[in-house]
């Protein structure tokens, strides 16, 4: 066999236990149906427990307290997958931030019911205590709470691009008096500030 | 931690899914068998397979990005479901909420064989949609749909005409199946499988843009006068529901008779004549609070009326104020007021808040472009849809669309304007330049003038909170605002022609399209 074919030999053997070692990775991570068509679960049953779960960094961009920005928090959340991740990431918005100089975004009482995900679009359903009407609050506030929400969404999972949010379940003209909630929102990456 | 909970919850679904009682159903349409599909069975009822059913009834379906939302493709309306909690939500192509979410008996359960529903959601989503009833035969494992005999459905309805809009509410005793028709001078609710009862005779009286409705057995039809449109109607509510659709003044007609002309008068003399100001928030809004106690709705009324009277005293301009008492205004009448005044000028007059006490100084904004582009967007899809069926596009819709587009036409100009308010609050005040920034604020949408939005200052800033309760530095503050006016005014008025001239597709407004908005009336100052 000549020098070339040797070489040739050793690199086709290089990148098939590459592309075995990829594939190994990505078997271990449950498919996801493909956007798009009707989903064909697989026929095992759906079984890990939470504790189980793999874990993924994600970022919770918190308003600052002091300067009008978001400020990113980084946190280790499990990979649930699906609508629970949203729901994991709103949570934890909600919940508020684990470092000082910043503060959560919504209203105490304020919770997230249903959580919808449609093409690029996830639809969160905020819930005020007794469904008592929308806070009311300054703009700069406002603007703040807003993205918070989205951009933790939109740059924290692939494929959600807007956010539209409801109150109560009803979608209002705004979310508390100034910022247009009549259509989703996409993210606004200028609020985003670094400490 | 609730993200632990919530897979837990779903690994009990797993977990129950293999314990409790579960098979395959045979699917019955009108008697015929037309699939087999999986069922499971727990305390509080069935589920069954969604997509089986969803091919069954010839609605396509879609499993969203992240796996669990499903969407239901109908014609005009989307269902969106998931295993997160027993609701589902509809929304139109665009992506606006139809109705509010509707409730569910019980969650939709992801299970490894798919989206399992409850029988519930088959009968609102498909059921109410497309005319069947449901029904479920444990015993013999048999899941009916058989298409729904008339039914009888009390009617009432009311025509409301307010800022050049005439609103048609239907009133309905429950959900109705409809289809909606437009032919040469008139709209058509056709209903489906239902006939009405009127509860009360309709009168629409001299109503400006509707010439008569007329009720049969299933059908109503608006007639409309000349050179009016209607916008397709929305369902609100699910039982009892109304149907509500908007008649105006079509754009061609608003260009040719009577809006055209004053829109061209003011094009051709640019500057600035008519002022609208509009106290932020209003009755049950409060606005933002100040330590201290200070309310935003009731600071920015006093300062709209300070600055109307001082515009009014300094210049030859009138001047409008969207409300002039403590009244609850919604935005959509706001920007009407402006634009049926056919104002040059909007400012929207607000007192801002932060979590944190610090923030303190001035803000002026004008319309975010991504929040404008948003609207493009949307109104180009409508409009690339009309070109592939032109019978079927929604002109109406369209041009709503293309009316929240206004401010679009104008964003250069207010951004000019909120340039020279922000200088002047700097200057006169020694404010802290919080600079002029860009948002998606609704008051700002649909104004046909340059507008803006002014932050006075923050109530969360104790001292700024006491600055802003002194008369006298209220009184510097709408100083500082007059002479940006006068700026403005001053500019326009040197220009050979304007820049903010009227959109090309400017259409008698689409105000408050709601007759429960409430009627804030305009409070003129001549």
């Amino acid at each position: 066999m000549s020098r070339n074919a040797w070489i040739t030999s050793i690199l086709v053997l290089l990148i098939a236990v590459a592309a075995g070692l990829v594939w190994w990775q990505m078997s271990l991570r449950a498919p996801a149906p493909t956007p798009g068509t009707v989903a064909t679960a697989p026929d095992a049953d759906a079984g890990t427990v939470a504790d189980d779960l793999p874990t993924i960094d994600a970022e919770l961009y918190f308003p600052g307290v002091g300067a009008m920005a978001l400020y990113a928090e980084r946190r280790e959340l499990p990979d649930a997958g699906g609508e629970a991740f949203v729901r994991a990431l709103v949570d934890g918005l909600i919940a508020g931030p684990e470092g000082g100089s910043l503060v959560a975004p919504l209203p105490d009482g304020v919770t997230l019911g249903a959580v919808f995900v449609s093409g690029d679009t996830a639809i969160l359903d905020l819930r005020t205590p007794d469904s008592s009407p929308p806070p009311s609050m300054g703009s700069a506030r406002e603007m703040l709470a807003v993205y918070s929400l989205v951009d933790t969404i939109v740059l924290g999972i692939d494929g959600i691009e807007r956010v539209a949010l409801l109150w109560n379940g009803r979608q209002q003209p705004t979310f508390a008096g100034h910022v247009d909630t009549t259509r989703p929102l996409v993210a606004d990456r200028a609020l985003l500030a670094t400490r | 931690m609730p993200l632990a909970g919530q897979e837990a919850a779903e690994v009990e679904d797993a977990a129950e899914e293999a314990a409790a009682p579960a098979g395959t159903a045979r699917f019955f349409l009108d008697d015929r068998p037309i699939a087999s599909l999986g069922f499971v069975l727990r305390g509080d009822g069935p589920r069954f397979a969604l997509a089986p059913l969803a091919q069954a009834f010839g609605v396509e379906m879609l499993v969203g990005p992240l796996g669990d939302s499903h969407t239901l493709l109908f014609d005009d309306e989307r269902v969106i479901v998931g295993p997160d909690s027993p609701s589902f939500v509809t929304i139109s192509p665009e992506g606006v909420l139809r109705e509010e979410l509707t409730r569910l008996s019980s969650s939709p359960m992801k299970t490894p064989s798919g989206l399992k529903v409850p029988l519930d959601f088959l009968a609102k989503a498909f059921g109410e949609r497309l005319g069947y009833d449901l029904s479920w035969d444990l015993g013999a494992q048999r899941l009916d749909a058989r298409r729904r005999m008339l039914r009888m459905l009390d009617a009432e309805i009311e025509v409301v005409h307010q800022f050049r809009v005439s609103t048609v509410e239907i009133r309905l005793s429950e959900r109705p199946r409809w289809r909606f028709e437009r032919s040469e001078g008139a709209v058509d609710v056709l209903f489906l499988g239902d006939r009405l009862q009127m509860v009360e005779a309709l009168d629409v009286g001299g109503d400006p843009l509707i010439e008569s409705v007329d009720v049969s057995e299933g059908r109503i039809r608006v007639a409309l006068r000349e050179n009016a449109t209607a916008t397709e109607p929305r369902l609100v509510g699910g039982t009892p529901a109304r149907l509500v659709l908007d008649v105006y003044r079509s754009r061609r007609s608003a260009s040719a008779d009577e809006a055209a002309p004053e829109l061209d008068a003011r094009s051709e003399r640019p500057g600035i004549r008519t002022i609208v100001l509009d106290p932020g928030h209003g009755g049950s809004e409060t606005g933002a609070i100040g330590r201290s106690g200070t309310v935003e709705k009731d600071l920015a009324l006093r300062v709209a009326r300070m600055l109307a009277s001082s515009l009014q005293r300094r210049m030859p301009v009138r001047v409008v104020l969207t409300r002039d008492e403590d009244v609850d205004v919604p935005h959509a009448t706001r920007v009407a007021i402006a634009n049926q005044n056919k104002a040059d000028l909007f400012i929207s007059l607000h007192l801002n808040s932060y979590f944190g006490s610090a923030p303190h100084g001035a803000e002026t904004y004008f319309l975010s472009r991504e929040a404008s582009d948003r609207l493009a967007a949307a109104a180009a899809e409508r409009e690339n849809a009309s070109l592939s069926d032109v019978e079927r596009a929604d002109m109406a819709d369209l041009e709503l669309i293309l009316w929240d587009l206004a401010q679009s036409h104008h964003l250069a100009e207010s951004q000019r304007f909120a340039n020279l308010v922000q200088e002047e609050l700097n200057q006169t005040l020694g404010l802290r330049d919080r600079g002029v920034r860009q948002a998606p604020f609704r008051v700002l949408m649909g104004a046909d003038m340059p507008a803006v939005l002014v932050e006075l200052g923050f109530l969360s800033n104790p001292e700024e909170e006491a600055k802003l309760k002194s008369p006298a530095y209220l009184a510097e503050l709408v100083e500082s605002l007059v002479r940006a006016v006068r700026r403005f005014k001053v500019q326009a008025e040197a220009r050979p022609s304007t820049s903010s001239a009227p959109s090309p597709t400017a259409a008698a407004p689409p105000a408050d399209p709601s007759p429960a908005a409430g009627g804030a009336g305009v409070e003129g100052r001549p």
